[in-house]
């Protein structure tokens, strides 16, 4: 009796954990976007989604420059029904041969030829819109079904451009979920669930900067610059190095983690327009809800699509830049060798009024410069003083400069490091471009003495 | 007969007996000096955490089986932002969790503390223990250590609970930057651990004392149940081991929170900070830490051994085989138990010469343990075996014991362990000691003790499905530990499969992790059985399994005071099927000698004749 | 039924035995051969002890069954067999036991003492790179190509993360560290497993045997991050591993405008990064 209700207990229980669904990771809106009101928070979301859909349901922006593994080629030959003789070939790092018979279920892009390739990316000239039943690399026959999976008629000729969009970024997400999630959060706001215990913080994407890159002030981060970031982690910090994952794996990662970071910068570029008329704080006797809802909806019908518009435009063109050889900071002139009196001249760089080193890394370099004790302007607000003394990045955290003496670069210790943490400053953070102010020699000669710190010390020492 | 001594249902009679008077409900039911209440207190506290540590290995064996899944019924709750999956954090917070609730707050107090309060008295024939409010602050001092236990765990956040594994080496644990849980809630951690040792310590003062001065007339050492000498043992290493770790533990919490610098080495820097500045040693605390929990292995075995013995030998109803080589064999496992600290740290970089002496006396700690397995099948030989629950426990202790100890050899030695040390061997091993060995004996002595406890009879036929089904469950678990551990996998790991060569394990995994949940939900029928047989079960009189101990001449339950005909020893406890009466086959410690003369038939060589010796 | 009990505790050691049979055949065993002569010694010790033990446990199972049965078969008019037990059986397994124990750990000395204690390190072992294990990755610094090891950072030392390659066929040494909390190095296919304490330099010495990448990982628990430990030890020949120094000397080395000379297009992937190699 008493053992027969145990055994339904022991069943029911076993029901129970066995039922409970499987939920999905979501994306969370940024807290600039919880402080509109309730009508504009949701037309924030829903632009969201739509432009770039959610964690599980990843949806293509054509506008972004986001490299998703795809394939493109021309139409050699439409031999039956639903069957297309295409030499494919990968467009992008992504995109390899030998994913090549891994592409059944991808999107595929029919364009007359006219378009090209152009307007298969741009997807509105009337571009036709399949999916790859199986591709075959050897006889290069690509069959296609329509969005169902049904078998379908194409109308295609020789000539038509065919791009097959790839799973790169699912692929990115799925490595991010298990390898980054934890940290840098589901939507990449640096605030994972292990996030709080960790110094410095993990990077918030969200402001579309990433302090050590190969470009020039005011251009984001390269997807190399990620790449080897990730590779060789952060020394110093957290990141750890993934140098053993594949190099596919990294560059899917990076991929998903430029792609967080333009829904990021969406979001907060759409909420700096909305945040002016429309903050949950506006409303009182004057402006009711309904006044403002009235407003918010004309608003929505008539300016906000364009203002997404020209944000992606904008994203679009600052996310290409950075893969632009034009952009990126190469020396003109040679290292020169490090020899004490490049050592000299750089330690008197150092410490010389036009640059002020000093000011923030000490006179030693030990990163316990002046400015590290006074107050500060706060981050972005000029002229608003922060309340505790200290120097901010971008993110509104406090940050040390570097303690030279250490030898530990988080940002990579090769002199072209170096040359460009100088030259083009450390994006986000308080340390500044110096690359329109001193020569590529002065430049040199300041990498010399950074490098040698760590073990004047000791020969100081031993004066 | 029950004239002499008030018993249960005297209750509300009024005075009489030896002072005992008449005390309220609170008195005699939560804060008890009767040191039956608190055995049985003891019990069902440890019963309670057997299930919450149980819960906690659940979490990680279902993060093995399937990372980064969402966890079934507490996932969404829990960790809603990442769609209930687990943290790398919340997972070293699991493993911590469930060693310590498992180790201090499970295993130690459930052999210790519950079967050790109840049997102690009434096997050596006393009303109570030697200091009877000593014995109720013992059992009151477990609730501090749950409550601090519970604090670590809730205090800031699920995500913030002690994570450096039970051992809590330093660094790990001495610095609060290191880890998300080694803030505050490491003190706690630590502060639940010296209550645990409190209660430990009065336990062992009392159990000590009771043996040595309050045994009834006749009880010589020689012929006391081998349970006593498993508990006199323990409560001896509890009193030499113990003050060990708790001295280490004051030094981590000198060193945590008032600046002391015993384990830091100066130069560190973790988590961005500043460099850590002094000369700690940070193997001084692993010296400190197993010079304890080595021992406490063996207060976590040797009174199941002891009990086991017991039991078997009224199942088999056969004397014990070698009575006194079983007694020594304790008594060189505890011995030896001192000096073997070292083959927890033969990768951690001590001088390699003490591996070596550590690697001998290690190996030479298992002849004990042999001889105690080859004895208790000796024991069985030619006996008249009863399959009941009892025994069916008994025999899964001997079997699980004997892999768990033989898996040691592997670690005892030490190339080999250089391999096998911190992988899942090692996991494998210890289960089958801690759970294999241990928790089945007590499964047993749960069955075997319960109609003295409650004069009832726990179900016989939900007792052997429970058996069953545990002993599948826990076979299917962690037999395959030692294969993911000659895999090279390692423990602690939130997400081995990051690492190509073990990838192909998962599938492994999995099947260990269904076992699991089925030895999961097998302890709800023990739980059942327990709570409902109090109620249903069949009722029985003073001696139900005809065994020969003390106790079982005591009534079921013992009202306060134990016995109510005052005991006499003429024997030793494993007098089972004795040529010297011819009506029955066993014959009680307290039975008058049998008037017939005595034909010496008997093996003389042997150790315990003692029946008639040593008067 | 009545035999239901005993056949239940013989049956479970055989499907123990048979799954230890087949375990190597399904691939839950060691990850491939020991890739070093020290290594093969500890399998070697690992196969000898499992004889033993797998003896031991065959036997003593094969009594408790054979117990167990008698135990049934028992009549039930007769008593139990009255034996306090038996000296001499007693003396015969404490002494045998005492000895196969005292011999196995005798016999395994020598491979501790190769493996742990200097003076009987290999005459010409030298330290090649030193290995700080910090939360949560391997540090590797190397002296400069022709250059010993120094105990502190020298201005030409070389770094890298994870990847730790050391030339095949002779002895190698490491000088392994801690930058924060405790890990341990732990090589499976090379058996080696050693814990980086903070505040002490550990050596730890091993030959490969032949080519190949082995995975490195942490085997003691380190912080929330301890499985994300993943390195590996990579093999190869002298000449390419002096190439390998050189071209992380070179890679080191550059400052963004020089050609890289001869190594310069094996400097390794990530140094430039896959996608600048297309575009340029």
């Amino acid at each position: 009796m008493k053992f027969s209700d145990t055994i339904v207990c022991a069943v029911a229980l076993l029901g129970i954990a066995g039922c409970s669904s499987n939920s999905v990771p979501q994306f969370e809106t940024s807290q600039d976007t919880g402080k509109l009101f309730q009508p504009a928070r949701d037309a924030v979301e829903s632009e969201l989604q739509a432009a770039f859909g959610t964690p599980e349901n990843l949806v293509v922006w054509p506008d972004l420059p986001v490299d998703f593994g795809s394939f493109g080629g021309s139409i050699e030959k439409v031999t039956t029904q639903g069957t297309l003789v295409v030499p494919l070939a990968g467009q992008s790092a992504l995109a390899t041969d030998e994913r090549l018979p891994e592409l059944s279920g991808a999107a595929v892009l029919v364009a007359p030829a006219a378009g090209g390739e152009k307007g298969a990316e741009g997807g509105e000239n009337a571009a036709a819109v399949y999916r790859v039943a199986h591709y075959d690399p050897e006889s290069k026959t690509l069959r296609v079904v329509d969005e169902n999976g049904k078998p379908t008629q194409v109308t295609a000729a020789e000539g038509d451009g065919v791009q097959v969009i790839g799973d790169g970024l699912q692929k990115g997400r799925n490595l991010y979920l298990k390898h980054c999630m934890h940290c840098h959060g589901v939507s990449g706001d640096g605030d994972g669930p292990t996030a709080p215990y960790l110094k410095p913080r993990p990077r918030d994407y969200r402001k579309g900067i990433f302090k050590f890159t190969s470009t020039k002030t005011g251009v984001r981060a390269s997807r190399d610059d990620l790449f080897r970031l990730v590779k060789l982690g952060v020394p110093g910090t957290y990141m750890p190095s993934f140098m053993l994952l594949p190099d596919d794996e990294v560059s899917a990662i990076v991929e998903y983690v430029r792609w967080l970071s333009m829904r990021g910068e969406l979001e907060s570029k759409l909420v700096v327009q909305l945040a002016l008329d429309f903050g949950s704080d506006q409303i009182g006797p004057k402006r009711t809800f309904a006044d403002m809802s009235t407003e918010f909806d004309a608003f929505r019908g008539s300016d906000l699509p364009d203002i997404v518009k020209s944000a992606g435009e904008e994203l679009g063109a600052d996310w290409s830049a950075p893969e632009d050889a034009e952009n990126l900071v190469i020396p003109k002139e040679e290292r020169v060798a490090s020899s004490l009196e490049s050592i000299a001249r750089g330690r008197k760089m150092f410490l010389s009024e036009k640059t002020k080193c000093y000011s923030c890394h000490g006179e030693t370099g030990a990163g316990n410069g002046a400015a590290t004790e006074e107050i500060n302007d706060l981050p972005g607000q000029p002229g608003v003083k922060a309340e505790v003394p200290g120097l901010f990045d971008a993110w509104g955290n406090i940050v040390k400069p570097r303690n030279l003496q250490r030898g530990l670069f988080r940002g990579g210790r090769r002199p072209i490091d170096i040359y460009r943490r100088i030259h083009s400053g450390i994006k986000g953070t308080p340390m500044q471009a110096f690359g329109n102010n001193l020569s590529d020699q002065d430049i040199w000669d300041l990498v010399n003495y950074v490098l040698n710190v760590p073990f004047e010390k000791k020969t100081q020492a031993s004066h | 007969m029950s004239t002499l001594s008030p018993t249960a249902d005297v209750h509300g009679h009024g005075h009489e007996g030896h002072g005992h008077h008449d005390i309220g409900f609170i008195r005699k039911y939560v804060f008890s000096t009767d040191h039956k209440v608190i055995g049985i207190q003891f019990l069902m506290t440890t019963l309670l955490m057997l299930l919450v540590g149980g819960a906690l290995a659940l979490g990680v064996r279902f993060q093995l089986a399937w990372p980064w899944r969402t966890v079934p019924i507490v996932g969404e709750i829990v960790f809603s932002g990442e769609g209930g999956t687990m943290s790398p954090e919340f997972y070293t917070m699991l493993v911590t969790m469930h060693a310590s609730v498992m180790i201090f707050l499970v295993i130690i107090p459930i052999l210790a503390g519950a079967f050790g309060n109840f049997l102690i008295p009434l096997m050596v024939g006393a009303d109570d223990m030697a200091f009877p409010v000593l014995n109720m602050l013992s059992y009151w001092f477990m609730w501090p250590a749950i409550f601090f236990f519970g604090l670590a765990f809730f205090w800031s956040g699920l995500d913030a609970a002690p994570a450096q594994g039970w051992t809590s080496y330093p660094v790990l644990s001495a610095l609060k930057e290191a880890a998300p849980g080694a803030g505050i809630a490491q003190t706690w951690w630590l502060m639940g651990l010296t209550f645990v040792g409190v209660s430990s310590m009065m336990g062992s003062v009392n159990y000590m004392t009771t043996i040595i001065n309050m045994r009834a007339p006749g009880m010589t050492l020689f012929r006391m149940p081998l349970t006593i000498w498993g508990m006199f043992i323990t409560a001896i290493l509890q009193a030499f081991a113990l003050p060990v770790l708790t001295a280490a533990g004051f030094m981590l919490v000198a060193e945590r929170v008032l600046g002391f610098n015993f384990f830091v080495p100066g130069g560190l820097i973790v988590n961005d900070s500043d460099p850590t500045v002094g000369g700690g040693q940070p193997l001084l605390w692993q010296h400190l830490f197993w010079f304890y929990s080595h021992p406490a292995v063996y207060i976590m075995l040797l009174p199941a051994m002891g009990m086991v013995s017991d039991m078997l030998a009224a199942q088999v109803r056969k004397p014990i085989f070698g009575y006194k080589p079983m007694v020594y064999s304790m008594a060189a496992i505890a011995g030896l138990g001192f000096i073997v600290w070292g083959h927890h740290m033969f990768t951690s970089g001590m001088n390699p010469a003490l591996g070596m002496t550590f690697m001998i006396s290690t190996m030479m700690i298992a002849l004990p343990s042999a001889v105690k397995v080859f004895n208790w099948i000796g024991t069985i030989w030619g006996g008249k075996v009863r399959f009941n629950t009892v025994m069916l426990n008994c025999v899964a202790f001997i079997s699980m014991f004997i892999v768990g100890g033989l898996s040691g050899i592997w670690m005892a030695s030490v190339p080999t362990d250089i391999y096998f040390h911190d992988t899942y061997f090692i996991v494998a091993h210890f289960h089958y000691v801690l759970f294999g060995a241990t928790l089945f004996g007590c499964f047993g002595a749960i069955q075997y003790w319960y109609p003295k406890m409650f004069g009832r009879k726990m179900n016989e036929t939900a007792g052997k499905l429970h058996f069953l089904l545990t002993f599948i469950g826990f076979n299917g678990t962690f037999f395959p530990m030692h294969m993911l551990g000659i895999a090279g996998f390692p423990r602690r790991y939130a997400d081995p499969y990051i690492h190509p060569y073990m990838e192909h394990l998962m599938p492994m995994n999995r099947f260990m992790t269904l076992c699991a949940i089925l030895m999961g939900l097998a302890q709800l029928i023990l739980i059942g059985n327990f709570i409902l047989s109090y109620f249903t079960g069949e009722k029985v009189g003073r001696n139900p399994w005809q065994a020969n101990g003390l106790e079982w001449s005591a009534p079921s339950p013992p009202g306060h005071g134990n016995f109510d005909i005052p005991p006499v020893v003429y024997r030793g406890p494993y007098e089972y099927s004795s040529p010297l009466i011819d009506d029955r086959d066993y014959l009680m410690q307290t039975d008058l000698p049998p008037k017939r003369p005595v034909e010496k038939e008997q093996d003389n060589t042997s150790s315990n004749d003692a029946a008639e010796g040593q008067g | 039924m009545n035999k239901f009990w005993p056949l239940f505790f013989c049956f479970w050691p055989i499907v123990a035995v048979v799954a230890f049979w087949i375990s190597p055949a399904m691939n839950w065993w060691f990850p491939g051969m020991a890739m070093s002569p020290l290594g093969q010694q500890i399998d070697n010790l690992f196969y000898m002890i499992l004889v033993i033990v797998g003896l031991v446990f065959v036997g003593t199972h094969i009594g408790l069954g054979y117990v167990l049965f008698r135990g049934v078969a028992h009549e039930d008019e007769k008593k139990s067999w009255f034996s306090h037990g038996s000296h001499k059986l007693e003396v015969l397994w404490s002494v045998a036991p005492a000895g196969i124990l005292l011999f196995m750990s005798l016999y395994q000395l020598d491979v501790w003492m190769r493996y742990r204690v200097k003076s009987h390190f290999p005459d010409e072992v030298q330290p090649i790179a030193e290995v700080t294990a910090r939360q949560f990755e391997w540090r590797i610094r190397y002296p400069a190509p022709g250059k010993a090891l120094m105990p502190t950072p020298q201005p030409d030392d070389l770094y890298t993360v994870n990847d730790l390659h050391v030339p095949f066929g002779r002895p190698v040494m490491i000088r392994l560290r801690s930058m924060d909390v405790q890990h341990s190095f732990f090589v499976p296919e090379l058996r080696i497993k050693q814990d980086a304490v903070p505040g002490t330099v550990i050596p730890i010495w091993f030959e490969t045997v032949d080519e190949g990448d082995f995975d490195l990982t942490c085997a003691e628990l380190c912080g929330w991050g301890h499985y994300k430990m993943r390195g590996r030890v990579f093999a190869e020949r002298e000449s390419q591993f002096q190439h390998y120094l050189k071209t992380l000397q070179a890679e080191q080395d550059y400052d963004g405008v020089r050609e890289l000379g001869s190594t310069g297009a094996q400097i390794a992937e990530y140094s430039r990064g896959p996608h600048k190699q297309a575009g340029h």
